[in-house]
Parts: structure tokens; C-alpha cells; sequence
């Protein structure tokens, strides 16, 4: 996050890391070979997830289409940029596209407004965002794979226990720099305060800021554990990762390898999500191995808390209103 | 002779122009990091927040003094590079290579203008750090500094162009300058 | 053979550009754009601003102007020359006194710059003229001079560990504590090998210590002292980052500049200033051209090949790393340091990552290579800086650099054997 990374959802975006392990590219004459960015850092089980994918369409189309995934083009907004200038042809992001390309809708992307993931999943293939993804495809030179990743509930750590949103009320608490998380959290009655995701552990460390929110998953890998003493499973947001491919480069595939190549990869995106389900109950539970106290909030309280923050930000900046998302 | 003082007038302008707005920039982003930490640790508390947008800020500011200042270099001559061979050869064989040195120099920055600016078109309606409701705030406003301050650079690259054909001796003595002393 | 012939392109252009005195940034800017047109990349005039833009667009860069403009500030102020006096009390009566003080001001002054030529255009100028009155021969002046300016970026601030902690994703605040252990370690082999000199020489000792002139020297410089302090302090204290430290440092300097020193002038003020923002600008607009560079040899997966070619060789970690520093070395010379942190770390990481290597450790190592790269012939850039602040020729100060890199070489190989001298005191502290 921070830096040039543009803004991600939380640290995992904006890697500058390559990757050793590349697929042969090159073979038969009119062999199409296509570079994606993506800003996952390397050995993330997105990227080993796309490498299969690649090796599995180069396969099925006899070497037609041969993709390379590169973990080292920078953050969302560059990948997005790189792929619409045409100078490589995909990416593998978080939600920037709903940013750049949708914000009307960025309630998607926003803490405490769905029940749990598969309404947020649900929402997602709403009409609501038909004309986004034309945007993506019209201006943005790119299509958008259908299917999201699930990457894990973001929950919030802190140093005491976030039963009820009293109990967050004057906290300092990291959010990713993000205005309408910001408002919501502030509504809530939380400081919110927008450290950069890579000073996060120090600013922790050095009680800058008591409290974060993030995937299981995150705050195992980055140590959070080490400065936080609570997991509070607030459940208010799924993290989402999206594949977009660069109209350019598919222009040159066959309409079947293209099929291929899409079916290939939404029902990859699907075992994928299903096994980060899985493993997100694991790194909880590693979570507590390392001294944490998880913590079951009362979530009905949160949900009422966040209700007039988010009144709030539907009726200033989003389309849809609360109530008919909720009804999704 | 007029004419001349109208030149060296409107030369001297702009180049004063130029170095306030790369200085005041300058000064404005250490003020604003400045405030920036004095709100994360003094005001954050009374004012609830730790105004985010002097991240933002602050960064933007960075980009347009890299190409602004980059003009202010450019007038300087104090872009760093490698002495290795130039002051050794003759001065009219050091008067063609700079020639052709500037030359190469506008190509690169015409094509960085010429990038940058369909960028600033494009990136007009996207906010920064998901900030559509403040407008100063779009990625657009990232790329004016590269338009403009390229757009000053050329202009110094032909300002060289020109002292390589009426007067190659200033420019010479910058090149040959540092070695002079030697021992 | 296509890839030897692009890695050719990528190399080539770029030297032919520096030999024609072509600037850094442009000799980058321009071999890209040939690379673009030759290659199977487009040539895409939005790609090269895209890529510029972002690069600069950065938080952490800001700790660059930051710590840069406090540098400026403290040599305008004086307080190099209240930094030499404090040092030659401290270290001055030992046998070849002045050339331990010229190692000594330097690591204490590594405490507040972040780049080696700041050092050697600053206290470095001090330095030498001091030396040379006392009597000293030029090439072992100018030798100790610009051999002890490089622990300035090692020791933290460090604009180098800066950029490199940007690009790895590492925290810059572990890597400044990493690197104060080598830092001390390559200014005690400096000091050990003008030891060496003075004995074998008979170099005068100065006069014997006296503690009135500590005392003297050391409240003079107690104020100054306070950055430094600050910075390593607040980072080892964990009070803050390393871009904060940066801004407070600045402000710092500012005030005790006015209160405790003679403040600057309106004009100075002014002056020092713009030549800060003129300094931090020639390095962010390096940064920019070498994102567009490193962006398309990431595009032409030459780090790939390259990881080949040296996990080929061995996967031992200490060969390895001994590996990646000869190649870090020999490209290092080639390029300005900031385009080659930009361009390299990327390159290289991924192989670091593979083999368990720490990328703290990595960075540490890459910064000391490359430091070590701006003493060596041709393109050491300390070498152009020297010969212009004393007037000594190229020539002469390589000949007499020459034993100057052993201690920096043994420094090198020492860190690269034993990684604990890097990682030691952040893991002491909970840092790694
Ligand atoms: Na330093
Ligand atoms: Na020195």
C-alpha cells in the first residue's frame, strides 16, 4: 500500500516482487503470448493459482495461447494503466476497478453493508454494475473476469476486545486510505487514521495506532499478531481479488480459446475461493496459537452502528440505496 | 540591441518563474509532512482524524517538484552525469556532441509530453485514494507536472541549441570546467 | 541468443549514452525508448509517462528531500566544521591523528546525511584541507576522504536504504538499524588501516588529549549531535518511521540552527533551499527515467533469465550472495546508484526470496557493494565529486584508493559470511 502501489485494500496489493518460474513462451507460428500483472506478491496462492491456469490454457489451446503471470509492475492503478496503454495484457488486482471505473458503487467494496459474503458475491452480478464494466471494457481497453476471488473476512485487531461498537469508540484505529471507510468508521465512532499498510507493524508497535482491520490471513503473514492482543471477528468486508484482460490481446485469440481460457479460469477462481474459505478458520486458529484472543462481537450492534454512517454515505456518493442492496 | 535586453528580460522572467514555483512547491511539501506528523501525534486527538489527505498531498507535491525541479536542473546544467571522455576532446568536436546531446534530450522529453498529457485527459474523473468529492485530488492532476515542467525543459534543450550556435563558449567551460584543476 | 542480444541493447545503449556525457536520467530515458522501438514492445509514448509519474508518486520517497535538505542545512550552518573540531579532540593524538579524525567526522556525520556525496562535498572539502595543512601527502588525503564518505549512507540516514526498502516492501526503519553494525565495522577497518600507514610513515601524533578541549568541543557540537541522536534514536526507540524522522530531524536543525548556532541569512535560507530542491529533484527524476527502464526489463523477463543463469551456478545462499554481489558490482559501476537500486532490486529479490536469504540482509549487502562501487573507476561518481572539491586528478586518487579497498572489501566479504553483523542488533531490538 502507500507508495506508489496506489490503493489496495489492504497489504497484499503493490507488490514489487517478480517471480522465477515462468512458462515457456514462444512454440508454434501464430502462438499468442500474453503478460499479466499481477500485484499479489510472489508465491501468493492467487499467483500460483493464475500460473496453473496459464500452463493448463497453454495445454488446452495446443500452445495457441501462452501466459506468463509477472508479480513486479507495481499496484493496481499501474498494472490497470500498463494493460490499457497496451504494454502488457491482463492484470490480477483488488478492487481498484470498482474505484476507477465504478465509484457510484464503491458500497461494494464498504464495511458493514452485507450480511456476509455471498450476498456481497451476489452483488457483485448485479445490473448495478453493468455499465461499469462497459467503462472498463470501453475506456479502460479491459475485461473484467466475472468471478471474484474471495480472499477472507476483514476483521479488526486491537489491544482490548471490540464486543460492541462502545467498546471502539475514540480508538485509533488504521484503516486503508479510503474516504468512504473512513467516514464510516469515524460514524461509528472510531479515529480512524490512514498509516501506510508497510509502516502498519511499527505504528502498531509504537502505539501510533491500537487497532487495524484485516484478513486472518494478513495479520498472520505480517506478524500483526506480535503487537495486537484481540481478534474481534467484525466481519464487516470480504476482501476480493479480480483477473481483467486486455481487449488488445484477446482481440488476437480465437473466439473458442478465448472461451477456454475464461471457463478455464472462473472455475479456478472457484476452487481457489473455496480453499481460502477453508483456510481462513485455519489462520484463526493459528491466530490463537500465537496468543491472540479471537473474539465473537455482537454483530447486530455493529450492523446498527455502521446503519446511520452508511445512510449517509448512499445518499451523498453511492446509486443504489441501502435498503436495496440489503435486499440483495 | 533592444531586442536583446527584451530576450534576456523575458529569459530571466522565466526562469524566476520557474524556481518559485519548484521552491515554494518545495517548501509547501516539508510543511505539509511537518503537519502531517504533528497531527498524528498532537492535533489528531483534538481534531478526531489525522487529516489523510496530507499523505496525498504531500505526494503529489513530490511528483511536481521531480519535473519542475528537473526544469530548475536543466537550467542549471546540474543534471549528474558521467565525465569520462567529452573534456578531453577538441571544442568544436565538444560543441557538435552537445548539439547533438540536446537534440537527443528534447526528443525524449517530446515523447514524455506527449505521453503525459493524453494521461491528464484520461485520468480526469478518477479520484485519488477513492476521493471523487474532493476534485483537487484526481490522478489527473498528476500528470500537469510532467506536461508543464517537460514543456520547460524543451525550452532549456533549446536554449542550449541556441548558445551551441552563437555563443558554444559558455556551455563549453560547463563541461571542461571541472577538470581544469586537476593537479 | 535473442536474450544476449537484448541484455547487449540494455547495457550497451546506456554506457555509449554515458560516454557521450549524455545525463544519467536522459542516457535511461533514451535507452528505453530504443528499446521500445526495437523489441516486441510497443512504442508507447503513455507508457513512458505512466511509468515516470508512478514511480515518483511515493510516501516514502519524501524521506529523500527530507533528509537531503537537513544535510544542506547542517553543512551551511557550520556544523561540519564544529563536528570536525569534536572529532579531532576525540581521535586527534593517536599517531596519524588527522586521518582518524577524517574517518571518525565521517561516521558521526553519517548520522545525518544520506548520501555519500554530501559527505564528500562537505565535511569532505573540511577534511582534506586539514589533512593537507598538517602535512599529509595529497593522494592519502583525498584517499581517507573519499573512502570514509562512504559510510555515510550505510549508517543511518541512508537515501540508498530508502529507495531499496520502497522497492523490496521492507520496513526502511529495520534496514537504518541494520546497517549502523557495517557502518562501524567498515569506519574501524579505515582507522585500522591508517594505523597501519601512520606506523609504517612515522606520522606526528597530535597533541595529547585534553579535556578542556573535549569538554570544549563536545558542548559546541552537543546541539548538532542532537540529529543524529534523533534519528538513529527515535528509530531504535521505535518512536518513529523513517520518513517522520526525516521531518523531524529537518525541523530539528532549523531551530537549533537559529537558537544555538549562527542562524542563516534570509538569502542562505533561500539559497540552500533551492539547491535542495534542485539535489532532490536530479535523484526523483533518476528514480523516474529507471522505473521506465526497470519497467521494461521486467517486460522483456530478463530477471528471469538472469535468475537462470545464477540459481544455474549454485543454490548455496553464500554462493549465491557472493554471486549476486559480483553482479551487483560490475552492473553497479555502470550505472548511478539510485538508477541501479531501482533497476536491480527487482531483478534480484525474487532470487534472494527463494533461497531463505533475509532481504534485509540483501539490501544491506547491496547498498555496501554499491558504495563501494562509487570509489571504483570509471564511473565512481565520489571520484568526479573529489577531484572537484580538491583538485586532485582522477588518476592520481585511484592510484593512492587502491589499498583503501581492502578494509572495504573485507567489510563486504565479512557481512556477506556473516549475516548476524547485519541483523544482530534489529532483531536485538524486535525489529526482524
Ligand atoms: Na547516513
Ligand atoms: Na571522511
Amino acid at each position: 500500500m502507500g507508495g506508489g502501489s496506489g490503493s489496495g485494500t489492504d497489504g497484499t496489493t503493490g507488490s514489487d516482487d517478480s517471480d522465477t518460474d515462468t512458462t515457456e513462451s514462444g512454440g508454434g507460428g501464430q502462438s499468442q503470448s500474453l503478460i499479466i500483472g499481477s500485484v499479489f506478491p510472489s508465491g501468493h496462492v492467487i499467483n500460483e493459482m493464475a500460473k496453473e491456469w496459464a500452463s493448463s490454457v497453454e495445454a488446452e489451446t495446443e500452445g495457441r495461447v501462452a501466459i506468463t503471470i509477472e508479480e513486479s509492475f507495481g499496484g493496481e492503478k499501474e498494472v490497470m494503466e500498463q494493460t490499457q496503454i497496451g504494454s502488457i495484457d491482463g492484470t490480477i488486482i483488488g478492487t481498484r476497478w470498482v474505484i476507477d471505473y465504478d465509484p457510484k458503487n464503491f458500497w461494494v467494496e464498504s464495511p458493514f453493508v452485507f450480511e456476509g459474503w455471498e450476498q456481497q458475491r451476489r452483488a457483485f452480478q448485479t445490473e448495478f454494475f453493468d455499465d461499469g464494466r462497459q467503462r472498463l471494457r470501453e475506456q479502460g481497453k479491459q475485461m473484467l473476469v466475472n468471478e471474484p476471488v474471495y480472499r477472507g473476512y476483514r476483521h479488526t485487531t486491537g489491544n482490548k476486545a471490540f464486543e460492541t461498537p462502545e467498546d471502539i469508540q475514540g480508538t485509533n484505529l488504521r484503516v486503508p486510505d479510503l474516504t468512504p471507510w473512513v467516514n464510516i468508521w469515524s460514524g461509528i465512532g472510531a479515529s480512524p487514521t490512514t498509516v501506510a499498510f508497510d509502516e502498519l507493524y511499527s505504528a502498531l508497535q509504537q502505539g501510533v495506532v491500537d487497532a487495524q482491520e484485516n484478513p486472518a490471513e494478513t495479520v498472520r503473514s505480517s506478524s500483526l499478531y506480535e503487537v495486537q492482543d484481540y481478534y474481534t471477528l467484525t466481519k464487516h468486508l470480504a476482501s476480493t481479488g479480480w483477473f481483467t484482460l486486455g481487449t488488445q490481446a484477446l482481440s488476437n485469440i480465437s473466439d473458442e480459446d478465448q472461451t477456454t481460457m475464461v471457463d478455464s479460469l472462473t472455475s479456478s477462481i472457484q476452487e481457489l475461493s473455496s480453499s481460502i474459505a477453508e483456510s481462513e478458520s485455519q489462520a484463526i486458529e493459528a491466530l490463537k496459537e500465537q496468543g491472540m484472543n479471537v473474539v465473537e462481537p455482537d454483530r447486530d450492534a455493529w450492523l446498527e452502528a455502521a446503519k446511520e454512517p452508511l445512510q449517509t454515505q448512499f445518499e451523498e456518493n453511492w446509486e443504489p440505496s441501502l435498503e436495496e442492496v440489503r435486499n440483495i | 540591441m533592444e531586442e536583446v535586453n527584451l530576450a534576456t528580460k523575458l529569459g530571466r522572467l522565466f526562469d524566476g518563474l520557474v524556481t518559485s514555483i519548484a521552491l515554494a512547491l518545495y517548501v509547501l511539501m516539508i510543511l505539509v509532512v511537518g503537519l502531517q506528523i504533528l497531527t498524528r501525534w498532537v492535533l489528531g486527538s483534538i481534531l478526531g482524524s489525522s487529516l489523510p489527505w496530507t499523505v496525498n498531498l504531500s505526494q503529489m507535491l513530490l511528483v511536481y517538484i521531480t519535473f519542475f525541479g528537473a526544469a530548475v536542473a536543466s537550467r542549471k546544467r546540474q543534471h549528474i552525469s558521467l565525465d569520462l571522455l567529452v573534456s578531453r576532446l577538441s571544442d568544436g568536436v565538444i560543441r557538435v556532441l552537445t548539439g547533438l546531446r540536446t537534440l537527443l534530450i528534447l526528443a525524449f522529453v517530446g515523447v514524455m509530453v506527449s505521453g503525459a498529457y493524453p494521461l491528464y485527459l484520461q485520468n480526469r474523473g478518477f479520484g485519488m485514494g477513492a476521493l471523487p468529492s474532493h476534485p483537487p485530488f484526481t490522478e489527473a492532476w498528476l500528470y500537469v507536472p510532467a506536461v508543464v515542467g517537460g514543456v520547460c525543459i524543451a525550452i532549456y534543450a533549446l536554449r542550449d541549441l541556441w548558445l551551441v550556435a552563437v555563443a558554444p563558449e559558455t556551455i563549453i567551460e560547463d563541461i571542461k570546467g571541472e577538470d581544469e584543476n586537476a593537479e | 541468443m535473442a536474450d544476449v542480444v537484448l541484455l547487449g541493447l540494455f547495457i550497451g545503449v546506456l554506457l555509449v549514452l554515458y560516454l557521450f556525457e549524455v545525463p544519467v536520467v536522459y542516457a535511461l530515458g533514451l535507452t528505453s525508448l530504443i528499446l521500445m522501438w526495437t523489441t516486441s514492445i510497443p512504442f508507447e509514448p503513455l507508457l513512458v509517462a505512466q511509468t515516470m509519474v508512478s514511480g515518483t508518486n511515493s510516501f516514502v520517497l519524501l524521506a529523500i528531500p527530507l533528509f537531503l535538505q537537513t544535510g544542506l542545512l547542517m553543512n551551511k550552518l557550520g556544523l561540519t566544521d564544529v563536528i570536525f573540531d569534536f572529532a579531532k579532540a576525540i581521535v586527534g593524538p593517536i599517531r596519524g591523528g588527522l586521518a582518524h579524525v577524517n574517518i571518525v567526522a565521517s561516521i558521526i556525520f553519517s548520522g545525518m546525511t544520506g548520501t555519500a556525496a554530501a559527505d564528500a562535498a562537505g565535511l569532505g572539502a573540511i577534511e582534506y584541507r586539514a589533512m593537507r595543512e598538517e602535512g599529509y601527502d595529497q593522494g592519502f588525503s583525498v584517499a581517507v576522504t573519499g573512502s570514509s564518505s562512504i559510510i555515510g549512507p550505510i549508517i543511518p540516514p541512508s537515501v540508498p536504504l530508502i529507495i531499496y526498502g520502497i522497492l523490496a516492501q521492507v520496513s526502511i526503519g529495520t534496514l537504518f538499524i541494520a546497517g549502523l553494525v557495517p557502518g562501524l565495522v567498515m569506519g574501524v577497518g579505515l582507522m585500522a588501516l591508517c594505523s597501519f600507514y601512520a606506523h609504517r610513515n612515522g606520522y606526528e601524533k597530535g597533541d595529547w588529549w585534553s579535556l578542556g578541549e573535549l569538554g570544549r568541543t563536545c558542548y559546541r557540537a552537543l546541539p548538532a549531535l542532537g540529529t543524529p541522536a534523533l534519528i538513529i534514536g527515535g528509530i531504535l526507540g521505535g518512536w518513529f518511521t523513517a520518513t517522520e524522522a526525516g521531518a523531524v530531524a529537518l525541523f530539528y536543525t532549523l531551530i537549533i540552527g537559529t537558537v544555538f548556532y549562527d542562524g542563516l541569512s534570509r538569502e542562505e535560507l533561500v539559497a540552500s533551499f533551492d539547491e535542495g530542491m534542485t539535489h532532490t529533484a536530479t535523484l526523483t527524476f533518476i528514480v523516474a527515467a529507471a522505473s521506465l527502464y526497470g519497467f521494461l526489463i521486467r517486460r522483456a523477463q530478463l530477471p528471469e533469465i538472469l535468475a537462470q543463469a545464477i540459481t544455474g551456478v549454485s543454490t548455496d545462499p553464500l554462493v549465491l550472495m557472493l554471486l549476486i554481489a559480483g553482479v551487483l558490482f560490475i552492473v553497479g559501476l555502470m550505472l548511478e546508484t539510485i538508477a541501479a537500486i531501482t533497476i536491480l532490486t527487482p531483478v534480484f529479490l525474487p532470487i534472494v526470496e527463494q533461497t531463505a536469504i533475509s532481504p534485509i540482509h540483501f539490501g544491506v549487502v547491496m547498498i555496501v557493494t554499491l558504495m563501494i562501487g562509487l570509489l571504483t573507476p570509471p564511473f565512481g561518481v565520489i571520484l568526479f565529486v573529489l577531484n572537484a572539491v580538491t583538485g586532485v586528478s582522477l588518476e592520481r586518487i585511484t592510484r593512492h584508493m587502491v589499498p583503501f579497498y581492502l578494509p572495504l572489501l573485507l567489510t563486504l566479504l565479512s557481512i556477506i559470511v556473516f549475516p548476524e553483523l547485519v541483523l544482530w542488533l534489529p532483531r536485538a531490538i524486535g525489529l526482524a
